[in-house]
């Protein structure tokens, strides 16, 4: 049995009743007396100057109370870091979809019909919509005065290039001298939304006496507070954001989208406005995963030993890099993989095309990277014979060795998930027919660090309050908070309740992502309700007569209660605590920050499938996911995030893909942008590999956006491995398979058995 | 959006509507189609004339051995789950329970997806296929047209501005007919077809010779098409698989697919053989396994 109290158990998340009875508020159901709708005009060219704008119709049509043009707004670029992104287009649009006006009218009809009498004259320039292209020298420039920018890592003149960083260990030149086999490959990756079910919705009002108050769409509160008091001019003070239940996030809900068009506009008419972008506005100009081109090469003894790597990824930035908290992406460190390599070279590059602004997505640059390392893996190990397992095994990295970027992890556990996944799986059985298919892949992702802060108060009834500034975007974390004030306090679930409160009243917290919530949050929380615990038992020892000083070793807390270790009758209660020590509550705060993340997580994944030779559908049978997760708080929530995060995957490895013409999204509907539906979920057994020290509390590590990672490389692997077709990009949509089956002569000439009927 | 929303409760009524409104109302049978247009795609109008409140207008019936009528409101579920449409047109059942998904599936008609006139119309080919006779009625009087002849393009038909779609008639067919509908999607659900394929063969006594075949395709052209040149290879013949073979291959050159978001030109030119293919010897296993009982 378990020695705790309320964590390593499976809870229900805390906020289930609310979502599923509907109670549950978010952004779009903020209702203010006088509120107006916002919307949008955008851009229906890819690359092209504004002539001239005239919103005099829009503007005399009744009910319509402000019209915005970039003349309305501060001639400001902002950005998380790099500051690249006007409010609103100035004489010039970058995208199709980018907001070149806005009205405020008294209902969303009359502001969508005033929207279509606004007239734009355009006049059309060349656009650059292709990664490559965009590269080379001479190219349309996307950003002419791009080395005058705030927060470039490194000014260059004259480029669609933003940023260029390399990580090196070794001496690859040495390295492939050495190898008795050099292959190469490239791999590529589409646009993918984040797919969450809520769009981005912003409500700004500004009150009397000029402060405003922000609703958003936002899994960072205090990152919106930051960046409209930027935008206006003002001190934190004036602006208070106040958090709603999050629809999904996945990286997507970080960024002010319309938020500052909503001041704006709330300025202009003196009412409160609310803008909800619609599904189609959301394919057309959020904020998605970047589309990449991935460029590897490895050198390997004939034994099958890797000892040389380079890697050189191009990340589609589209026309703006504002959404991105670091303008880089995590995703080009994973290009080395998970294996013990003693020279590497990797080159991210992060380039500029007229097409819609990429942003954040769960575990951002990751499974694009996974994908090609763990594709490639399985080619490289079918060039030297070797089953794909042992290949990996072989090279596999181990407790003590540096990783391919040379960094020194404590506890490397990727063999343990290895071995957990293929106990729990089919791998190495009999193949149940002929074009069934089993494949491998492994990936690698830290626990984020940051700051997060919290105050833990026990009342004089001896219930609890969590005041956090700390949002659950969906990810359960919420949950794992009460669970971690309810370990520390010894009281049930239902005596504590966790008030994520606005801007003005919690302390400060980073935001969800990175996967730093259980770490960051919950290490703040822990620490806040340990302090109160101490509070309490010096409380009860003073009324229990023990010494002050051995409170801890002599009294102990359960279920609300305080007692004396050598004689549990004699006991206070928690209420009973508080009182004596003549208070109405005791309280604490701590604040956790972390910079340095010296342990990371593993995964292993197998994928069974079953791949119609004809047709090239592919079904997905059975996921085994192993994750070394340190330990589980709540466990049914850590299987959540994993199968979510598997049929996101399936998603990214099969299905999804914002395709495009000419720099324009042909299919913003969801319709035909295809998000795995329930009918095409696998079977999902989920292994959690627990014992490896972790950062956060009770040794947890970080769940939420590794799951997403190595699921599309170990399908791409399994679909090789019943049809013999290997496809370097995604989607892997039956077309593309069939292409490949035509190319090697396999489609169409062997005689298939399936069945009179399907 | 304003918009005048008409409520009649007999078709006289409805008809008299939709002579005075014409092409100013828009049809509202399950609402699946037009409730999108009017709400993500900026259709604008000024009458929405609903046939929901008609209850004359919904049913499936059993013509005394001559056939069987869907009145225009009969869902997709409803045509489905028909004891008399599973034992006589199981290619007609595959189609409406491949349509999107169970909820659409309980709004959605089988008339309004033919009025929309998509090219990838689930309930198209199985119907085409059937010879399925269009009732449509307007206050001039009614006329009845073949289901071939009702297509013009992507959401053009031959509905002039005052009528209605009042039923569909679907004459009975020979005993030993197989039938079968495949769809190919990229997933199992709210899909629309890249390809829809309907195949029926008709069998005399024997096992072998076929009397009848007739093939019918969706998201090949503009409209929802029969194959007649595949149909005659196979018409009067002793069935074997070049001849399936051939009747694939005759098929994709009927067809004049185009390259779209759900998949290339090519790509559905071979999947119309390979489903021609697998469709042609579904319907012969399922036309061998009918007794001549009926």
């Amino acid at each position: 049995m378990s020695e705790y109290y309320a964590v390593g158990k499976s809870v229900a998340r805390v906020d289930t009743l609310a979502k599923v009875t509907g109670e549950a508020d978010y952004t779009a159901d903020v209702m203010l007396p006088g509120m107006l709708y916002g919307k949008a005009l955008r851009s229906p060219h890819a690359h092209a100057r504004i002539v001239r704008i005239s919103t005099r119709r829009a503007e005399s049509l009744p009910g319509v109370k402000a019209v915005i043009t970039a003349k309305d707004v501060p001639d400001i670029l902002i950005g998380l870091k790099l500051q690249d992104i006007p409010i609103l287009a100035r004489d010039r649009v970058r995208f199709a979809g980018e907001k070149v006006a806005a009205v405020a009218a008294v209902d969303e009809e009359t502001a969508q019909e005033a929207i279509n009498l606004i007239e734009v004259e355009y006049e059309e320039l060349p656009a650059v919509t292709d990664m490559e292209e965009a590269m080379k020298e001479g190219a349309v420039l996307v950003h002419e005065n791009l080395h005058t920018y705030a927060g470039l890592p490194k000014p260059v003149k004259n480029t669609n290039t933003m940023a260029h960083e390399v990580y090196t260990k070794g001496d690859t030149a040495e390295g492939f001298a050495k190898a008795d086999l050099v292959f190469e490959h490239t791999f590529r990756t589409p646009i993918v939304h984040q797919g969450y079910l809520e769009p981005h919705a912003a409500v700004v009002e500004i009150n009397k006496d000029g402060s405003v108050t922000v609703w958003s769409s936002n899994k960072s509160p205090f990152r919106v507070r930051g960046l409209m008091a930027e935008i206006l001019g003002v001190p934190f003070t004036r602006i208070r954001v106040i958090p709603n239940f999050v629809g999904g996030d996945f990286g997507g809900k970080a960024l002010v989208i319309d938020e500052p068009l909503c001041y704006y506009m709330a300025l202009k008419s003196g009412r409160p406005v609310k803008m909800v972008m619609s599904r189609q506005e959301e394919f057309l100009a959020s904020s998605p995963r970047h589309a990449s081109i991935i460029h590897l090469k490895a050198g390997l003894t004939k034994a099958g030993e890797l000892v040389a790597w380079q890697a050189k990824v191009v990340f589609d930035s589209g026309a703006y890099a504002a959404y991105k908290p670091g303008v880089v992406l995590g995703g080009t460190k994973k290009l080395g993989g998970v294996y013990r390599i003693p020279h590497v070279r990797i080159d991210g590059y992060y380039v500029y095309t007229n097409t819609l602004p990429c942003g954040h997505c769960r575990a951002p640059g990751d499974p694009q990277a996974t994908f090609a390392v763990e594709c490639f893996v399985d080619m490289l190990a079918s060039q030297v014979r070797m089953d794909p397992f042992r290949f990996r095994w072989l090279n596999a990295l181990d407790k003590g060795d540096l990783s391919p970027t040379g960094d020194p992890w404590k506890g490397i556990n990727l063999k343990e998930t290895m071995t957990a996944a293929v106990e729990k799986s089919n791998w190495g059985k009999h193949k149940p027919n002929k074009h069934y298919g089993i494949g491998i892949a492994c990936a690698e992702r830290a626990t984020g660090t940051g700051e997060s802060s919290a105050v833990v108060i026990v009342n004089d009834d001896g219930s609890a309050n969590l005041i956090t500034g700390s949002m659950d975007p969906g990810t359960g974390s919420r949950t794992i908070l009460c669970q971690i004030v309810s370990e520390a306090l010894k009281i049930p679930m239902d005596r504590d309740t966790i008030n994520e409160v606005d801007t003005d009243s919690a302390p400060y917290d980073q935001g969800a992502g990175a996967g730093r919530t259980t770490f960051v949050a919950g290490q703040s929380t822990y620490r806040a309700a340990l302090d109160v615990r101490s509070q309490l038992l010096a409380s009860a020892a003073k009324v229990l007569g023990c010494p002050p000083g051995q409170a801890q070793e002599l009294i102990d807390a359960r279920d609300g209660f305080l007692f004396l270790l050598s004689d549990p009758s004699k006991k206070i209660s928690y209420a009973q605590a508080v009182k004596a020590a003549g208070k109405s509550q005791f309280m604490a705060q701590e604040t956790f920050s972390s910079k340095q993340m010296d342990d990371t997580c593993f995964a292993t994944h197998i994928a069974e499938v079953q791949v119609d030779p004809e047709t090239g559908v592919v079904e997905v049978l059975r996921v085994t996911a192993a994750h070394d997760i340190g330990f589980a708080i709540n466990p049914a929530g850590s299987e959540g995030q994993i199968e979510g995060g598997i049929v996101q995957g399936i998603g990214f490895a099969l299905l999804e893909e914002l395709q495009r013409a000419e720099g324009k999204v042909t299919n913003p509907t969801l319709a035909d942008y295809k998000l795995c539906t329930a009918a095409d979920a696998p079977k999902i057994v989920t292994v959690l590999v627990e014992g490896a020290p972790g950062a956060g509390p009770f040794q947890a590590k970080a769940i939420g956006e590794i799951p997403t990672c190595p699921i599309a490389p170990a399908i791409a692997n399994a679909i090789f491995d019943a049809v013999g077709a290997r496809v370097t990009e995604l989607p892997i949509t039956g077309e593309k398979i069939v292409e490949v089956l035509k190319k090697s002569g396999t489609f169409d000439r062997v005689p298939v058995a399936l069945g009179e009927e399907r | 959006m304003r918009f005048e929303l008409l409520q009649p409760r007999s078709l006289p009524e409805a008809l008299e509507m939709k002579g005075k409104y014409g092409d100013k109302a828009k049809l509202l049978a399950g609402g699946t189609d037009l409730m999108v247009l009017m709400k993500e795609r900026g259709l604008r109008t000024e009458v929405v004339l609903s046939l929901r409140g008609i209850r004359e207008l919904d049913f499936i019936r059993s013509q005394d051995g001559r056939g069987v009528t869907l009145g225009a409101l009969a869902t997709h579920s409803a045509v489905a789950r028909s004891s008399i449409i599973r034992k006589n047109f199981p290619d007609l059942v595959e189609a409406c329970a491949q349509v999107s998904c169970i909820q659409i599936q309980n709004l959605g008609t089988v008339g309004g997806n033919l009025c929309n006139a998509s090219p990838a119309a689930d309930a198209a080919p199985p119907l085409l296929v059937l010879d399925a006779v269009l009732t449509l009625a307007s206050t001039r009087g009614e006329r009845r047209v073949p289901i071939h002849e009702f297509f013009l393009g992507p959401r053009q038909t031959v509905l002039m501005s005052d009528e209605i779609l009042k039923e569909v008639f679907i004459p009975q067919t020979a005993d030993r007919r197989g039938a079968t509908y495949l769809k190919l999607g990229k997933r199992k659900a709210m899909e629309i077809a890249i390809i829809g394929i309907g195949v029926a063969i008709h069998l005399n006594g024997s096992d072998r010779e076929i009397t009848d075949c007739r093939i019918a395709m969706g998201s090949v052209a503009p409209t929802p098409v029969r194959a007649r040149q595949g149909e005659e290879i196979l018409r009067g013949q002793e069935v074997n698989d070049e001849l399936i073979e051939e009747t694939a291959v005759a098929a994709a050159e009927e067809a004049r697919p185009i390259s779209d978001v759900r998949g290339s030109r090519e790509y559905r030119l071979d999947m119309i053989r390979v489903l021609c293919r697998r469709a042609t010897r579904a319907a012969l296993a399922r036309a061998r396994g009918n007794g001549v009982e009926g």
